[in-house]
């Protein structure tokens, strides 16, 4: 298990203008709401902890406020953080520079959803063709 | 100076078991830098499991991997589970193992397979593609199915192990331990082996860490990693075994931990034949899943499977997400071929166990 209070301190530390909300979900995984300007800060401070293991996977989803992208990492139990953003030329921070294993899952982000990582080296399309002209596909309604 | 050329291996190639594309900058006989290119097998699965129900998705990420299907089948089924509320029976739970060791034999003996035809060993692939037939006759036998074994139910297992069927697999599993040596001498006994493996694409802790390689992959670079220990999900935590891990990274260190774990498998398997608990099979799961989302990481044979689901509470989900343990083995391949003979490529790739159609989805 993640020791809360040693994450509570941490999240205190790397974000001054807002505490994120911590919740312990029914899978057990623990969830972080983080703004995308803190983002960086909070995977550094984590990558800088004893615990941290690596970044296991980045899940984009839409839902009906915008966009919701989870970070989920490894730290000898799970923790995912949370970051929201617009449906209308979403962009977030790229984590490659801290984690070169961060490059295809934000392809795939990018592909599947459309999202734009500021900082990535290399956004080129990782699952759908080269020449893709259809709209993201977790963006598309149904049918399309 | 030598002139450079560049060779593309792939999508269709003789090397590789399916379609992916390596390109290869070659100096005389040596890499000098390597570029990868996926996505020939996307099939949109994530895409189409958001307008399927649970239980039909539960048919289509068994077919996310033909190696490895009944763990994809575990893990989201214990999202699942987990969103619903629903404890399943202790006799499922050790089925489930059963299964998964059985799953975790099989692609480990493929695995040799692969990387000893690979480097010219025709009678080491024929031996183990061999021997992976008792498991895949002791699947058959168990759920109908070599490859697809529909075993899994939202709320535990379809099949059950009847005590004629657990003697006759215990017998299978004496057969196939009593065959290990012929591996494990492989492994230590023979020079010309150790010669096209030993010091060959070397995976160290530090690519561990930063591409987040998983599995057999990171447990050979002396990472001890493991989720049926660290975070033990079915009967793990019931069950005794070790993590196996080896400290060089090289080809020969993946074959050291595979072989060692399909040693600790059998015990696994052989522990649950023993200790299988009387019970139902399943619990009643409802159709409609309570909204909320899961994380679950389970321990496939290549390393850490995840699926993330999200439930808007109504009979499918609004997002299923897969992220199989290939992905990271595939960013990390392209650092390790860049400075290799190009006779050792092929090994280097076979190594490293990749399952395209897995990483694609």
């Amino acid at each position: 298990m993640i020791d809360l209070e040693a994450l509570r301190e941490l999240l205190l530390g790397c974000c001054p203008a807002a505490i994120p909300s911590i919740q312990v979900g029914v899978d057990g995984e623990t969830y972080v709401d983080i703004s995308q300007d803190d983002l960086l800060g909070v995977v550094y401070a984590l990558m800088q902890t004893t615990n941290w293991h690596h970044l296991s996977a980045i899940t984009g989803s839409a839902d009906e406020e915008g966009l919701q992208v989870l970070y989920h990492v490894w730290l000898g139990a799970g923790l995912s953080l949370r970051v929201r953003c617009g449906q209308e030329a979403p962009r977030l921070p790229s984590l490659v520079p801290l984690i070169p294993g961060a490059d295809w899952y934000e392809r795939e982000a990018h592909d599947l959803l459309g999202i734009e990582f500021s900082g990535h080296p290399n956004l080129k399309p990782l699952l759908l063709p080269d020449k893709w002209d259809g709209p993201p596909p977790l963006l598309a309604k149904d049918g399309a | 100076m030598m002139g450079r050329m560049t060779i593309p291996i792939g999508p269709q190639h003789p090397l590789l078991k399916e379609p992916y594309s390596v390109s290869l900058e070659m100096s005389g006989e040596q890499v000098v830098a390597a570029s990868l290119r996926v996505g020939y097998v996307h099939r949109g699965i994530e895409q189409l499991a958001q307008r399927r129900s649970y239980v039909q998705n539960l048919y289509l990420v068994e077919r996310v991997c033909g190696i490895c299907s009944h763990v994809h089948t575990t893990t989201y089924c214990q999202a699942v589970e987990r969103l619903a509320d629903l404890q399943i029976p202790e006799r499922a739970a050790y089925i489930r193992v059963l299964l998964c060791e059985l799953e975790r034999i099989h692609s480990h003996l493929l695995w040799l397979g692969v990387l000893a035809e690979a480097i010219g060993f025709t009678t080491i692939f024929m031996y183990a593609w061999r021997d992976r037939e008792i498991i895949l006759d002791i699947m058959d036998a168990l759920t109908g199915g070599r490859v697809s074994h529909a075993a899994n139910v939202i709320g535990g297992v379809r099949v059950d192990v009847t005590p004629p069927q657990a003697e006759w697999l215990g017998g299978r599993l004496d057969e196939l331990a009593g065959q290990m040596y012929l591996f494990e001498s492989l492994l230590h006994d023979d020079r010309s082996f150790q010669g096209r493996t030993q010091g060959v694409g070397v995976i160290d802790a530090e690519m561990v860490h930063s591409f987040g390689v998983v599995g057999p992959l990171a447990r050979a670079s002396g990472c001890r990693m493991d989720l049926r220990r660290d975070a033990p999900y079915a009967a793990y935590s019931r069950l005794d075994f070790q993590v196996v891990t080896a400290s060089a990274g090289d080809v020969w260190s993946l074959a050291e931990v595979r072989l060692g774990e399909i040693r600790q498998s059998i015990s696994l398997c052989r522990q649950v034949l023993d200790g299988l608990p009387e019970g139902d099979l399943a619990v009643k799961a409802p159709r409609r899943i309570p909204a909320g989302e899961a994380v679950v990481r389970c321990e496939a044979p290549r390393g850490e499977l995840l699926y993330y689901i999200r439930s808007d509470g109504s009979e499918r989900p609004a997002r299923l997400k897969i992220r199989t343990p290939t992905l990271p083995a595939l960013m990390v391949l392209p650092r390790l071929l860049p400075g290799l003979e190009a006779a050792d490529v092929a090994p280097v790739i076979a190594g490293t166990d990749l399952c395209i159609a897995c990483s694609d989805r």
